[in-house]
């Protein structure tokens, strides 16, 4: 009982100050979750709320794009890359045929360029609905996303009237496109567009000016311009940093040069920008569409050229050239010459780049993609890295990271 | 406030949407109209005398990037017109891994693989996904006002406007014409016979390849080709 007079029952100051004894906690987002867009997982290290650490892990979805185009011809590699970014599959068509054009020295006929251009712009304005819409989805505002994807379902009716699929489109080929325009679709396309754009001021007006949406998604998912040019941003996400970087005007391709059209820039860098950028696209490809589409010239839709194309069916039968032409090109391949290049195009999310190398044999030696979205995605931690967990959600959606293009 | 203005916008959005007529439509009860190219199955025709189109040439096989379709070719009489030439003895295309690029309808040279559009029978068991022979001429009979492409059309689709024929037009060729100018099978004619007949463009193909399209219009048969190349098409708009 000495000890009774010094007793003193009340903490001293260090024991409350004291710091808590906790560990991070570790959390997967995904594989599976109905965040992420495509099978991707997120390993989180958390603190509370707050993010410490993010690790992102890819390999759910790797289906050996690259080694699968070694063994096949380079018309039948074509299908492949309409499964890279599937929500724009006709960008990567197209990209893809025009990093093969550029290879083999083949200019296209002007009317199949102008059609990449609606499609490949069309396709754009899909990508860019459902990423902008999809954020208000992520945020808990369920009816922008409805108008967003209304607007999307037109856009996808019309590339099935032109193409055939809905998603995998695997349209053109070597040297143009398999396919002219349908009998009046143009027409439908403007009368398609001018819903879209009421549509896209539905979702405009509901997201853009709403505080609630603003206050979520202003200064949440920042990245600075020195930041997102060392990671190698390209597309939306770069230009939102205030980088005025566009492929179509840095390095026109088809007919970009030709239309009257601006790159959006923001200033930011974070969410908002990211959005409200994407907003501001879709007005210019819908701009870049009707321009097009009055200037679309009539012609041919492919080059004439037997050892790139098939040859007419008259020909096939009628004539012993015809049908060794259309042996070599369904058997041989497309008769790439050797060499090695690099093209790029923009896709809705950024540069899609192309690294062919041929040998000369119908088969491409290697085929390398520089999709967009591995890049954004690996300067993410960048963007949640002290920040708090749930911004990460829409962080996630207005980078747009598609599974299928980051693993090839 | 701004919180409130902006709730009630949405909300107003909400009964503007509620009140008009729905977008959507109800899937088993009612069926959008499919697009009239849509891709969905397949076919394979018989010529009107009722024989095969089929010559077991295995294009189809070669060229199907998913690799799905399996030909077992032969040579046989025909039993229209009693001579000698290809068939396929079976015919296999495999549903669940197919991926409808349309590359084996385009290529087939008798017209004897065709798309059909309507597919609306998901099946029970993976065999009913197979498409053998039996079932692919089935759908011929069955499914024919759903036809909308074989090689001829698909390759109408890339003419320009004004030489444009309508939609899936008969089949030009009978089958007794469409061996005669190989007399044998797609596979075995250009191996052995082309090098000695078609010497100024076979070999051109094959031994230089060349570098832009200039040389490659060049090596080519200059009487078989009807229009320029495209270089001359430049000026337009």
């Amino acid at each position: 009982m000495s000890n009774d007079a010094t007793y003193d029952p009340t903490p001293s100051n260090e024991e409350l100050e004291a710091h808590l004894q906790t560990r991070n906690m570790v959390l997967n987002l995904g594989p599976s979750h109905p965040a992420t867009h495509g099978t991707v997982r997120l390993r989180l290290e958390l603190d509370g709320e707050t993010i410490v650490k993010m690790d992102p892990e890819i390999g759910y979805l790797h289906r050996g794009f690259q080694k699968s185009c070694e063994n096949v011809t380079w018309m039948q590699a074509l299908p492949y890359t309409d499964r890279l970014d599937y929500v724009a599959s006709l960008t990567n068509n197209f990209g893809f045929l025009s990093a093969i054009e550029h290879l083999m020295g083949v200019e296209i006929p002007e009317r199949a360029q102008y059609i990449r251009v609606v499609g490949a712009e069309l396709h754009r304005i899909a990508s860019h609905l459902t990423t902008a819409a999809a954020l208000g989805l992520e945020l808990g505002g369920f009816t922008a996303f409805l108008y967003g994807v209304e607007a999307r379902e037109l856009i996808i009716d019309r590339v099935t009237e032109l193409t055939g699929a809905r998603l995998t489109t695997n349209f053109g080929r070597i040297g143009g496109l398999n396919r002219d325009l349908p009998p009046g679709w143009a027409e439908k396309v403007l009368k398609s567009l001018v819903k879209i754009e009421e549509l896209t001021a539905e979702v405009d007006g509901l997201l853009t000016r709403n505080r609630i949406f603003t206050d979520r998604t202003r200064g949440t998912g920042v990245i600075t311009r020195d930041d997102a040019l060392d990671f190698g941003f390209t597309g939306p996400c770069l230009r939102a940093c205030g980088v005025s970087y566009d492929v179509r005007k840095a390095t026109p391709y088809w007919v970009y040069d030709r239309l009257d059209w601006e790159v959006p820039v923001g200033m930011n860098g974070d969410n908002f920008d990211r959005y409200y950028l994407r907003i501001l696209e879709i007005h210019q490809s819908i701009k870049m569409i009707r321009q097009a589409l009055e200037q679309l010239p009539e012609g041919p839709v492919i080059i004439d050229d037997w050892r790139i194309v098939l040859p007419p069916k008259d020909d096939v039968y009628g004539t012993i050239e015809g049908l060794i032409a259309h042996f070599k090109v369904v058997m041989e391949g497309v008769p790439v010459p050797p060499g090695e290049l690099y093209h790029s195009t923009e896709s809705a999310n950024g540069e899609l780049g192309w690294y062919l190398r041929s040998d000369g044999s119908g088969r491409p030696y290697k085929v390398h993609v520089r999709a967009p979205g591995f890049q954004i995605l690996s300067g993410m931690q960048r963007l949640c890295e002290g920040r708090m967990l749930a911004d990460l959600v829409p962080t996630f959606d207005t980078i747009n990271m598609i599974g299928g293009e980051v693993e090839q | 406030m701004g919180y409130l203005l902006s709730t009630l916008k949405s909300l107003y959005a909400t009964l503007r949407q509620a009140l008009s007529k729905p977008t959507t439509v109800e899937f088993p009860k009612v069926k959008r109209e499919r697009a009239p190219r849509i891709r969905a199955s397949f076919a394979l025709t018989k010529d009107a005398a009722g024989d095969e189109n089929c010559i077991g040439c295995k294009k189809c096989e070669k060229v199907c990037p998913s690799e799905v379709i399996t030909v077992v070719a032969s040579k046989k009489p025909s039993p229209v017109t009693g001579k000698a030439r290809g068939y396929a003895d079976d015919f296999t295309l495999n549903l669940q891994a197919c991926i409808i690029c349309e590359l084996c309808v385009q290529v087939c040279p008798t017209d004897a693989i065709i798309m059909v559009k309507e597919q609306e029978a998901p099946g029970f068991s993976r065999a009913d996904l197979t498409l053998t022979m039996d079932k692919l001429y089935k759908n011929a009979e069955t499914k024919e006002k759903w036809a909308w492409a074989n090689a001829t059309v698909l390759g109408e689709h890339q003419k320009p406007a004004e030489e444009k024929k309508p939609a899936l037009a008969p089949k030009p060729v009978p089958a007794a014409a469409a061996p005669t100018p190989t007399g044998a099978p797609a596979t075995a004619t250009p191996a052995t016979a082309p090098p000695a007949t078609a010497a100024p463009t076979a070999p051109a193909t094959a031994a230089a390849p060349a570098t832009n399209a200039a040389t490659l219009a060049a090596a080519r048969s200059p009487a078989s080709v009807s229009p320029p190349p495209a270089d001359e098409k430049k000026g337009g708009a």
